[in-house]
């Protein structure tokens, strides 16, 4: 299994650096969680998709915004290399929690 | 795969399992202290050892760069050890292999340049990688066009048929000779191709033949080679002997059924002179 996916990254140089801005986005957002008081985006989905566990919002976090800081990460910023592809997730991923937290507070 | 590599996965592999956990249990995983700050060292341990094995790669493609660069220079084969060699018995062989050896060594660096590129980024090594390429290509198409030279055979095995000399009249027409472009060169580069390709089955060798006619109408002999007929082009290589005054060049075959078998075999040969 992990010679496929070592095979497959070798095969497709551009999924690997996807990958790793996404990897990058997670740190950012793990990394958010430490402080147990931040909402992050669970009010603006609660108002989507309402009458929902927490858990739900948790996991639908979880998976949305890694997502869209690691998408907007590589297409803005067309990193060339792992290191740089990481680091350019984690950067858009503290933005996007930047800003949340700022609304959040307001 | 470097131990940086595996180190890495290790980490990155923890935090993917956090990852899960929170995705099962949502954030009351995280009200445990302890989990916080195991995300908080996790994370930080990963993103070293990712810039490690960055580091790590960058520092290999360095080195990797300068041993191709090196290797480019000292692996190159001149054009006049490669004319030398295809006049010599052996001589293709020799320079077939080591043709190929060069391109197996070249290849398996840019492979290994290629695969720490992934990782650590281009950077400035595209030239001298480029030119690595370009040097692949050239070496292949060298490859072809040695491999196009006829083999040339062992005198001591076929120049007893000769002996006693051989027969000839006139020019043949069972190939059509293709002279040299340059005749100015050190060698001489030129071919033939039989009219009919059904005749090579019964051609035993093609002879190449120069000689010079002396004041007293004696023909010296300067060069003579035996080759292994092929079908379509039949392309040679022979020191340029030519620029002597009253030297001339036989170029033919002998048949089969006569070469060995009876004293003086028939010789199908045209003359080539370029210098009277």
């Amino acid at each position: 299994m992990f010679d496929y996916i070592y095979a497959f990254f070798v095969e497709h140089p551009r999924a690997e650096l996807l990958f790793c801005t996404w990897l990058g986005a997670l740190f950012g957002h793990m990394l958010s969680l430490y402080d147990t008081s931040f909402k992050g985006c669970r009010s603006f989905l609660s108002r989507v998709v309402p009458e929902r566990k927490d858990v739900f919002y948790d996991r639908l976090e979880l998976l949305l915004l890694p997502a869209i800081g690691s998408v907007l990460a590589y297409l803005l910023l067309d990193p060339t290399n792992i290191k740089s592809a990481t680091f350019a997730g984690l950067t858009w991923s503290g933005t996007l929690i930047a800003l949340l937290k700022r609304s959040n507070s307001k | 795969m470097s131990i940086f590599f595996f180190v890495m996965c290790v980490w990155v592999g923890l935090v993917l399992l956090l990852f899960g956990l929170t995705l099962i249990r949502g954030r009351e995983v995280f009200h445990s202290l302890f989990v916080r700050r195991a995300t908080v060292g996790l994370v930080c341990v990963a993103l070293l050892s990712l810039t490690a094995y960055t580091f790590y790669n960058e520092y290999l493609l360095k080195n990797e760069i300068s041993y191709l660069q090196r290797m480019n220079d000292s692996l190159a084969i001149n054009q006049n050890t490669i004319d030398s060699l295809l006049t010599e018995e052996g001589g293709k062989d020799i320079l077939i292999d080591s043709l190929s050896k060069k391109n197996v060594d070249l290849e398996k660096l840019l492979n290994n340049v290629v695969s720490y590129q992934r990782i650590a980024g281009k950077g400035r090594s595209v030239p001298i990688i480029e030119k690595a390429q370009v040097e692949v290509e050239q070496t292949e198409i060298e490859i072809k066009k040695v491999e196009s030279y006829n083999e040339i055979l062992s005198k001591s095995s076929v120049k007893d048929a000769l002996s006693k000399g051989y027969a000839f009249s006139g020019e043949t027409n069972y190939f059509t000779f293709f002279p040299p472009l340059d005749t100015d060169g050190m060698y001489l580069d030129f071919s033939l191709k039989f009219i009919d390709d059904r005749v090579v089955d019964r051609i035993a060798v093609i002879y190449v033949e120069i000689v010079r006619l002396d004041d007293q109408g004696h023909f010296h002999e300067l060069y003579s080679s035996f080759y292994k007929p092929q079908i379509e082009l039949n392309h040679f290589k022979v020191y340029n002997y030519l620029k002597q005054k009253g030297s001339r060049m036989l170029v033919g075959f002998f048949w089969k059924d006569e070469f060995g078998v009876i004293n003086t075999p028939r010789y199908e040969k045209t003359t080539y002179i370029l210098n009277p």
